[in-house]
């Protein structure tokens, strides 16, 4: 036990800060109160009962994090207003001939893709009722065009620093940049990707038919009717190529990745309402705001305070020495149990609290493991656990459960033990796929 | 006020006539909704012309958060008249909306012109409890009763 700890153990705020954040961790996870309300209430019990006081609170919030996902929330909220989404959609299935299976596979690409660079949620909003039209076009099933969604969301997210919020939070706190996550996770997710298609191709593919009838309407769709506001589509691409760049290069011209997103998203925000009147611009810049997904940011703001206020009372440096006593302080096992046991939990609880308090854990082995450095593959095991994690159970994530409430308004249900049977177990595919691609390039 | 109520010359259906049956008298009658009730007249809910429409469209294009607009859809009437051959032939009950608003003999004039005005047309009248279908109202029914149309 470490001397931080021994010390906590002795004093009143190690019990104290422990039983919070118990409760908040349960609160959260029976899904009874909004989680937002509930992580609010634990940060602001942490300094209410003295855990922390309120100046050490906010040290505790990252607002890199925080930044950047609110940045990137308003670049999609202005962008996805001129139909390009749909019209990359629609131009995909026709250049394959409106088949089912190659639109399938043109469908989880484009999934794929932007959810690298946009949230995943945001993505399957644009995809899905998209999905959903043309396979009612087609006479086709609908489910397996969800299912490969949902693991072409799940895996696109995981491959970037912006594709999946635990990535965010794990670059911001190890300070690995963008160009860090595209080569280091992106080609095990270009595997992985593909290793998912084979057995829905398997499952489902194979059987898919539709009449020539039924593929010649989606061939007469015209996809330069979905642009609403072609100016608007010239002026958000100018914005989203110059925000990539500014990824890519971030590391190198020392800003940090909200800088960028912010920037981007003020400047798409001046391009869109420059030389409008006072009152057109009042209602775009209230509309782009309004988008942006307040719950989600003050669940973030509130467990950072109550993650901080374990952290502080030295409950995560006594179960990083728990996790270090059972693996024996070798990095490969430690490793291994996060990769494994950040995707078995993620796969029923959200992964954004679990990575939110192993975060602190990591970071309190460097001393065990020779320095920061020797951490990344603790980082990467990290990552790729939460993130893939999330495609096991129909709960596992919150685009998982976006793309099923369409899938239950379009009549055409995915059930939790169905979607279970054929998930939980790919889903275990592509982690053991992580494990080999851990050993191979850092362990 | 018993005077805005058509409790004479209105059109029912049952929940076992077809979807067919229930377009023909759409149109026929030249309304937004027609009641349905049950062998002892007691209203069921109310078949829609909208949910008509909304069987005839992209089922997606009907939700909320679904595609925002079908500018890009190419759909012809013959595909249109296919579907609604898919559905002719199904009754009506499965399209009831159960919950529909009503009016009783009792609801003020200026609730029922709200009710109307806001789009719910053609309102069913019930008995107060036992809900059996007394008549309809429609705003031109209202209308009729104000004035409108009066020659001077």
């Amino acid at each position: 036990m470490t001397h931080a700890a021994h010390a906590a153990f002795g004093g009143d705020t190690f019990w104290l800060a422990t039983a919070l954040f118990l409760g908040t961790y349960a609160m959260i996870v029976t899904e009874r109160v909004n989680r937002a309300i509930v992580a609010l209430l634990g940060g602001a019990l942490m300094i209410l009962t003295g855990v922390l006081t309120q100046e050490a609170a906010l040290r505790g919030v990252d607002f890199n994090t925080l930044g950047l996902l609110i940045g990137m929330m308003l670049i999609v909220a202005i962008t996805k207003k001129c139909g390009v989404f749909q019209y990359v959609a629609i131009w995909s299935a026709k250049k394959v001939d409106a088949r089912p299976w190659p639109i399938l596979l043109m469908l989880a690409l484009i999934t794929a893709l932007f959810s690298a660079l946009l949230d995943n949620v945001t993505t399957v909003l644009l995809i899905v009722p998209v999905t959903l039209l043309i396979t009612e076009e087609l006479k086709v099933s609908p489910y397996p065009y969800l299912f490969a969604t949902i693991f072409a969301s799940n895996i696109g997210g995981t491959a970037t620093l912006i594709g999946d919020p635990p990535n965010i939070m794990i670059g911001s706190a190890a300070g690995l940049s963008f160009n860090d996550f595209l080569v280091n996770l992106a080609p095990a997710m270009a595997v992985i990707f593909l290793a998912t298609l084979l057995p829905i191709y398997w499952i489902w593919g194979r059987k898919l038919v539709a009449a020539d009838a039924d593929r010649m309407r989606i061939m007469h769709f015209n996809e330069r009717e979905a642009i609403t506001d072609s100016m608007l589509l010239k002026k958000s691409l100018f914005v989203l190529a110059l925000v990539v760049a500014g990824f890519v290069a971030h590391d190198t011209l020392h800003l940090q990745p909200a800088t960028v997103a912010m920037t981007g998203a003020a400047l798409l925000l001046l391009l869109e309402n420059f030389g409008g009147d006072a009152e057109r611009q009042s209602k775009n810049v209230h509309h782009a705001f309004a988008e942006a997904e307040w719950i989600t940011i003050f669940f973030f703001v509130g467990l950072f305070i109550a993650v901080y206020g374990i952290e502080q009372a030295g409950l995560i440096a006594w179960m990083a020495e728990s996790l270090l006593h059972a693996t024996h302080g070798d990095l490969a096992s430690t490793a291994t149990a996060i990769l494994w046991g950040s995707a078995i939990l993620s796969a029923f609880v959200d992964n954004i609290p679990f990575v939110a308090t192993m975060i602190p854990l990591i970071k309190s082995m460097a001393p065990t493991f020779g320095g920061e450095a020797a951490l990344v593959p603790l980082w990467w095991a990290l990552a790729l656990g939460a993130c893939l994690g999330g495609n096991g159970t129909l709960i596992g994530a919150s685009a998982n459960l976006v793309v099923a409430g369409f899938a239950e308004r379009t009549g055409a249900p995915i059930r939790f033990l169905p979607y279970l049977k054929a998930a939980f177990p790919l889903m275990l595919g592509s982690i053991a796929v992580c494990h080999a691609y851990l050993y191979w390039r850092y362990l | 006020m018993t005077a805005i109520f058509n409790t004479t010359d209105f059109a029912v259906l049952r929940a076992q006539d077809s979807v067919a049956q229930a377009a023909r008298m759409l149109v026929e009658r030249k309304v937004d909704a027609l009641p349905v009730v049950d062998d002892a007249d007691i209203l069921l809910g109310v078949f829609r012309a909208d949910r008509l429409l909304a069987m005839l469209l992209p089922r997606v294009a009907t939700l909320e958060s679904g595609v925002s607009d079908l500018a890009f859809v190419s759909d012809t009437l013959d595909d249109l008249r296919e579907k609604m051959r898919a559905i002719a032939a199904r009754p009506v009950g499965e399209f009831v909306e159960r919950d529909a608003t009503v009016v009783h003999r009792d609801t003020p004039l200026p609730e029922i012109m709200l009710l109307l005005y806001r789009g719910e047309n053609d309102l069913p009248l019930v008995e107060r409890g036992n809900n059996k279908l007394l008549g309809v109202v429609s705003a031109t029914d209202v209308l009729r009763a104000v004035g409108a149309g009066d020659r001077r």
